[in-house]
């Protein structure tokens, strides 16, 4: 448990320390310093809580007696879980920065104080047991966040999305405070099991409040992890800040969002029938992300947009299981934790898998100062780890399997549509269901398209020698995306334990009693085996081992028949049709592949061109408030000042009056002499 | 299944998809001759092609390593996709190791490993093909899917083997009998042929992906096509029309290749007598009946 | 003679002084009487049980009014809050001033001599330590008083026709206000018999409505709240370090202290007096936010926002008069967080103009190129006015939304909802504008700036915005003791 404060501790340090060094080399080596010992840290709580099964819970200090809140930490598996991603995630990404920050003209001291306080307030937000701190660190990951968003201070387009992003995400908190102090009124503890049990006295006895307080939490998280149409901030804000701070975005910061919305819908906010109408809402809006995210990815050229664009559509799988797991918990628990295992993995896969791939962005711009698909080619001669890193990546994301990404999204495709054999849910929703689940496999194809097109665009084809700065790449860039390759395959290839560990964290964090481990997946080294309902067995299955070896074996064979058939290898140049072309004429630039699908699915609709279905601009917010209001408000023109004018012209008049001849002056002496003696009289007459 | 059984089985599915698929592909070489009234290549020229094209020279014209490897990898995974397919009898020989899903992607890998080879071959020719390639598999690919999870949700399970065993013991029923004809439709875009063919175009794009390969890559590629056309037709035959399975192992063999070889016919027909499409008409094709095909979902869904 | 008696003495004394000395001399002269000051208020608060302290005087200039009545200075939570903040903003805003008030100073050159700014300032934060430190109605109304004339003179510095505009127009009203207070003043005398603060408990209900109605508009005026509020925007042309005080820190916050003051001492208000208070306020806030829009001087926007957040602090002293003492602890932990916050905001706008002569947001651009510091200075400021968590905004604004719901009444939920959009509504416009002339390339005006700022205003804003950070943990003990004590 100490090992949670010594990491919190030394993040900070490092925020601290790292701002008094201008130096950027040096800045960075202490960065990674105070990274790696928290992420060391960090990674033996996590393994220890998920592999001995254990909870730590402290409360550390109170406000009492002003506000009955407190910095209560609560360590479990889902937790655990988190605090993993943003160990590996933040120590790649440090490392990453060393040599990358160089390429930028801007100071490292708007770089590494700001992405080291991001790590802190990422690590106290996953512990924290407590509505009012949760809200804290909440803010203060926007905070630091959108201080990196807009390091580049000069770009017009990073000002502009660093504005739109912090106006979006602290409207979205504000909802956040209102759901908040509402529930105080009621609980007066912001402590979570607290907040639960008032949570299920509001459902009972106003509905329509409850409703609205789930509702302010959905918004709140929906908008930070990105769910269009709340989203609509993160593709102009993702790509802006260095490719490794996106990489934390795009890997962990999104996924935060996605732990606190299965922290409060399976911990803090109770489950009953009326609530679980907002498992379907959590899916509708996961299926419009992955359909209009991944379309709109697919139309772009620029590769962080792309990635940005992903990170939407990837976001949406995961509120689809989500989604699902809670729409079904009371009806189907089998299939709920299915659903619900999925969307975690698929958290867990894609944070590793997302930041693999902004790296590799990081490295191409690294390398040419660009990120335009349209105007790099062939990087695979300078980086070929990059390149062999990058695959990875684009095929985990596609859901390829034997790499991670296949797993978490048969879970979820599966779970989406078994629910069609459920027979206690209502028609119409199975029929959504299904939708989303066939929408969701038709889009992870479009993945595969999106990112086969980033990686022939950048790596393959043919090499322009004229922009590149340098020679290979230095380890401390390679080392980071090679960690995160191994561990997308790693993570495909044996299932079994981190499937155990998610299964874990949600029977730790609900408050519902679901079934064990053992009924619902039989999973040992080879691989899993799904149980959808108690007498249905195995009726999914995935077993990377048998599928594996198989797979050498028959490569071992053919390719000791070509051996045998023994054919000569001559170099020649590539055949263009007869004619020596220069390397511009004959790259296929990223802006070309997939024409006719764009012109599908792109259309204008009152001025605006939507591209992919998604708008390539907003139109401008004009706002203004009406005239008359404005002059109502400074009641100087019209009340003040005439009334000053009015006071001060009439006695100009009276002493205008008062100094004309002598004789008004006598007047006026008599006048006030005579009335001051009737007063006299009048009141002290007696006495006299 | 005992440990024998399984080997008979992958053996057989091996040899059917990829030893006996050049065969395949002479007779259809020979039925599009006949059509074209000629007389055509003896049966086996296709075997004779791959031998001579594993001993010719292999032209390097590319540093990149994915080139030299990825061909070999579309010929393993189409092996691979057949360990999924039940041929010997109700179940696959992978019936426990993977589900539908498993098939849907390994079906797509395929077409990664000749998209890799395409854009590591630095042609820009073999660019345009690949993204039509590219283009294409996701756009049929969803019919596929869509058929496929009509019998899982009518069987109850996402196994094949289970899929395959729920059919042919209950029959077919509406939802069912759609899914059959939206395979049925899409099959040539699944096997490659013309209407369909468009990525490896002859006559536009100078052929497209292949057009860097020659000597072994080139075999192993068109092997994986003649490979392919055999899966998908085993895939709709076996999966779609499990009528009828006895008990013996190569009676059930003989079944499945006899039906592989009207389907083949019926398909070469089409490829004969038709032009092929441009892109943009292949995908609307293509994503139309993908839609349609959804009505299937919806019948399976109410138990029809 | 005892510590408090000194701690009133030696601004007045040290005003004195500093009226002898013309050139930049009276300036280090008065910052170390502002020294001494929060020094000697340190060794108060340090030294006292629970920050109570008591002394009374029997003097008997007023022995024909016929009721027990004397003169006496006292500490409280609440007094003792205040004069942290007086006494030490006070420090930095004097030290400050030495590097301002130059004739290198872009906006308007100052020459000497300075005396008398240092007799007007020292002389004024006297008069705030008397209001804060009074025991009685009466004693505040005279240093009332002696805090509108140094107003109206600071306001009136640059004795151009503005200023003197701007002067006499801020004298009027809170005069106005003061005039209010008399009557409210007589009133008790001949109702009460006292001029304690806790008479108005034992008033019959209409006069104490009626009571508490005069002293809420004398608070009124000088804070700033409709409908008295229009001198503040024109208070602007007073020398910046003159507006970080009298209008970010001490004057405007006298009104509210005498709100929190009257709360504090009677228990028993009825729901009308605090009904008031709270649309007041209320509308306050509304009216400030729509008024952000169409500024384009940093310093107006910065006083509307000032309005804005006394709106804040009385709302959060009504909730504490409707029965709900966490939104009443949070309206005063209010009072100081805000006073640093907008402290720092003026004195960063004050260095700004000084170096490049303009205030305006439509020449200015790109300011963070050239003094990142400053930058910085006004992104923690803006943070801790808007209420971003950790600064300290967020902290004393919680504590008063959860005070609106606390309740359940339904009215203070309606205020309650506003409040928290107004909130949002000024953050969106902060950081507007915070982007606009920080953010992006240098303007022209920026780019002939002048390169160094002076030492002096240096340090102080290093200091205050060390202060600003930290301020939530200043005035906890503070708060918890009044918490304790309600």
């Amino acid at each position: 448990m100490e090992y949670l404060y010594f990491s919190f501790l030394s993040l900070t340090l490092g925020a601290l320390l790292t701002a008094l060094i201008r130096n950027k080399i040096g800045s960075g080596v202490l960065a990674v310093l105070f990274t790696s010992i928290s992420a060391v840290l960090l990674i033996d709580l996590a393994l220890d809580v998920l592999f001995n099964n254990k909870i730590f819970e402290e409360e550390v200090f109170s406000l009492l007696p002003l506000l009955n809140a407190s910095i209560f930490i609560r360590v479990d598996a889902l937790s655990a879980l988190f605090l993993l991603i943003v160990a590996i995630v933040s120590f790649c990404v440090c490392l990453f920065s060393v040599k990358y920050i160089s390429s930028y003209s801007q100071s490292s001291l708007s770089f590494y104080p700001p992405i080291l306080s991001l790590f802190a307030s990422s690590v106290g937000l996953v512990c924290i047991k407590d509505l009012l701190f949760f809200i804290l660190f909440w803010e203060m990951m926007t905070l630091t966040s959108w201080i990196l968003v807009v390091f580049e201070r000069e770009k017009k387009q990073a000002l502009k999305a660093g504005l739109q992003y912090f106006i979006a995400t602290h409207v979205a908190t504000a909802f956040l405070i209102l759901a908040a102090v509402i529930i105080y009124s009621y609980s007066n503890s912001f402590e979570f099991s607290e907040v639960y049990k008032s949570l299920g006295n509001i459902l009972v006895n106003n509905s329509l409040l409850g409703n609205f307080l789930i509702f302010c939490f959905f918004i709140a998280f929906v908008t930070k992890a990105g769910v269009l149409p709340f989203g609509f901030w993160l593709p102009n804000a993702y790509p802006q800040p260095p490719s490794s701070a996106s990489s934390f975005f795009g890997g962990v910061m999104s996924k935060l969002a996605v732990y606190a919305i299965l922290r409060f819908f399976l911990s803090v906010i109770p489950l009953s029938s009326t609530t679980e109408a907002w498992g379907f809402v959590i899916a509708f809006f996961g299926v419009i992300s992955i359909f209009i995210g991944t379309i709109a990815a697919l139309t772009q050229d620029e590769a962080k947009r792309l990635m940005s664009f992903h990170a939407i559509g990837q976001v949406g799988y995961m509120l689809l299981g989500i989604g699902v797991g809670i729409y079904f918990i009371h009806i189907s628990p089998f299939l709920s934790v299915i659903a619900l295992t999925g969307g975690i993995f698929h958290a867990f896969n894609n944070s590793i898998y997302k930041s693999l791939l902004f790296l590799n962005a990081g490295a191409i711009f690294y390398k040419t100062s660009t990120t335009d698909l349209n105007r790099v080619s062939g990087l695979i001669k300078v980086m070929p780890l990059t390149a062999l890193a990058a695959m990875v990546g684009a095929l985990s994301i596609a859901g390829v399997p034997p790499f991670n990404g296949f797993v978490s999204k048969l879970l979820i495709f599966e779970s989406s549509i078994w629910s069609a054999r459920v027979n206690e849910a209502l028609f119409l929703v199975k029929g959504a269901f299904i939708i989303f689940g066939i929408i969701s496999i038709f889009i992870s194809a479009i993945t595969l398209a999106s990112f086969l097109k980033f990686i022939n665009s950048a790596f393959m084809g043919k090499f322009k020698e004229e922009d590149i700065k340098g020679g290979r790449l230095s380890w401390s860039m390679t080392l980071p995306q090679i960690i995160l390759a191994t561990i997308c395959v790693v993570t495909g290839l044996f299932p079994s334990v981190p499937i155990k560990f998610m299964y874990d964290a949600i029977l730790v964090s609900s408050k519902i009693n679901l079934p064990d481990f053992n009924q619902v997946f039989s999973a040992d080294i080879a691989g899993i085996g799904i149980n959808y309902c108690q007498s249905c067995l195995s009726s999914g299955a995935w077993y990377p081992l048998f599928i594996i070896s198989s797979t050498i074996m028959l490569s071992l064979i053919i390719f000791s028949f070509e051996r045998y058939a023994g054919a000569k290898i001559r170099e020649v140049k590539t055949w263009y049709g007869g004619k020596e072309h220069t390397p511009e004429e004959v790259i296929y630039t990223g802006h070309s592949f997939y024409q006719p699908f764009k012109e599908i699915v792109s259309f204008k609709v009152g001025g605006i061109y939507f591209k992919g279905f998604y708008p390539s601009e907003f139109p401008p917010l004009k706002f203004a408030f009406p005239k008359w209001i404005t002059k109502i408000i400074q009641p100087d023109d019209w009340f003040y000042y005439p009334l000053a004018n009015l006071i001060s012209k009439f006695f100009d008049r009276m002493s205008n009056f008062y100094e004309r001849l002598n004789r008004y002056y006598i007047f006026w002496f008599v006048l006030g002499s005579l009335l001051v003696g009737i007063l006299v009289f009048y009141f002290y007459g007696g006495k006299l | 299944m005992n440990f024998t059984s399984l080997f008979l089985s992958v053996m057989v599915n091996i040899f059917v998809v990829l030893l006996l698929s050049p065969l395949f592909d002479g007779f259809t070489r020979k039925v599009r001759a006949l059509i074209q009234s000629r007389v055509g290549p003896p049966p086996l020229q296709s075997y004779y092609d791959i031998l001579k094209l594993m001993g010719k020279e292999d032209l390097k014209s590319t540093i990149n390593p994915l080139f030299r490897f990825s061909p070999y990898l579309s010929v393993i995974s189409i092996a691979m996709a057949s360990l999924l397919i039940p041929v010997t009898g109700l179940n696959p020989p992978f019936n426990f190791f993977g589900d539908i899903f498993l098939f849907i992607y390994i079906i797509t890998v395929v077409g990664i490993a000749i998209i890799i080879t395409a854009s590591a071959s630095e042609n820009p020719f073999a660019y345009v093909g690949a993204s039509r390639k590219m283009m294409l598999h996701l756009s049929v690919e969803p019919i596929l899917a869509i058929a496929l999870i009509t019998g899982a949700i009518n069987a109850g399970s996402f196994k094949i083997g289970d899929i395959v065993s729920w059919y042919h013991l209950s029959g077919p029923n509406v939802s069912m009998l759609l899914a059959t004809v939206c395979v049925f439709l899409s099959l040539q875009a699944l096997i490659g042929k013309i209407p369909f063919d468009i990525s490896e175009a002859e006559q536009e794009i100078a052929e497209g992906v292949l057009i860097e390969l020659s000597g072994p890559k080139y075999a192993c590629l068109k092997w994986a096509n003649m490979a392919r056309q055999v899966l998908f037709c085993l895939v709709f035959s076996q999966i779609f029309i499990p009528w009828p399975i006895t008990d013996s192992l190569i009676l059930n063999t003989l079944i499945a290749l006899f039906k592989v070889t009207i389907i083949i016919f019926i398909s070469t027909l089409i490829e004969s007598l038709n032009p092929r499409l441009r892109i943009d008409q292949a995908l609307k094709y293509n994503l139309t009946l993908a839609g349609f095909s959804l009505t299937a979902i919806f019948l399976a869904l109410l138990g029809v | 003679m005892d510590v408090l008696l000194i701690q009133l003495l030696v601004p007045f004394f040290g005003a004195i002084i500093c009226y002898l000395f013309k050139s930049r001399a009276s300036g280090l002269v008065a910052s170390f009487f502002a020294l001494m000051t929060f020094s000697l208020t340190l060794f108060n608060i340090l030294t006292s049980l629970s920050f109570t302290q008591k002394t009374d005087y029997q003097w008997d200039f007023f022995s024909w009014l016929n009721i027990p009545f004397s003169f006496g200075l006292f500490t409280d939570g609440l007094s003792s809050l205040m004069l942290i903040l007086i006494t030490l903003i006070g420090l930095f805003v004097i030290l400050y001033s030495v590097g301002y008030l130059s004739p290198n100073n872009r906006d308007h050159g100052f020459y000497p001599p300075y005396g008398s700014y240092y007799f007007l300032m020292l002389l004024f934060i006297g008069a705030m330590i008397g209001v804060v430190t009074s025991k009685n109605f009466l004693q505040v109304f005279l240093f009332w008083e002696i805090t509108t004339i140094c107003s109206w003179a600071l306001i009136s510095y640059m004795r151009d026709s503005k200023g003197i505009f701007s002067g006499f127009k801020a004298f009027i009203m809170t005069h106005i206000g003061g005039i209010s207070f008399l009557v409210a003043l007589g009133i008790l005398y001949v109702e009460a018999k006292s001029f304690d603060f806790s008479s108005i408990s034992v008033l019959p209900p209409t006069e104490k409505f009626l009571v508490f109605g005069l002293l809420f508009f004398a608070a009124s005026a000088k804070s700033a709240q409709i409908p008295l509020f229009t001198w503040l925007p024109n208070a602007m042309v007073a020398p910046t370090p003159v507006s970080a005080y009298l209008h970010a820190a001490a004057m405007v916050k006298a009104g509210v202290y005498l709100i929190a003051r009257i709360y504090l001492s009677n228990p028993e208000l009825s729901a009308n007096c605090a009904f008031i208070v709270a649309v007041v306020s209320i509308l306050t806030m509304l009216i400030s936010v729509i008024l952000y829009y169409i500024q384009d001087d940093l310093k107006s926007l910065l006083a509307y926002s000032t309005i804005g957040h006394l709106g804040y602090i009385l709302f959060g002293v009504s909730l504490g008069i409707f029965g709900s003492i966490t939104g009443g602890i949070g309206g005063i932990f209010h009072i100081i967080n805000h006073g640093f916050a907008k402290g720092l905001l003026f004195l960063c706008v004050g260095a700004i103009s000084y170096a490049t002569g303009s205030k305006s947001i439509n020449e200015l651009r790109g300011i963070s190129s050239k003094f990142p510091f400053l930058a910085v200075c006004f992104i923690v400021g803006m943070f801790s006015i808007v209420g971003i968590p950790p600064f300290s905004g967020f902290w004393s604004k919680f504590m008063i939304f959860t005070g609106a719901f606390e309740l359940k009444y339904g009215p203070l939920t309606f205020f309650g909802i506003l409040a928290i959009f107004e909130s949002l509504l000024s953050f969106c416009w902060y950081i507007f504008v915070g982007h606009r002339v920080f953010f992006g390339t240098p303007s022209e005006k920026v780019l002939n700036a002048h390169k160094d700022l002076p030492f002096s205003m240096r340090i102080s804003l290093v200091l205050l915005l060390f202060f600003t950070i930290i301020s939530p943990l200043l005035g906890y003990p503070f708060v918890k003791v009044l918490y304790g004590g309600v």
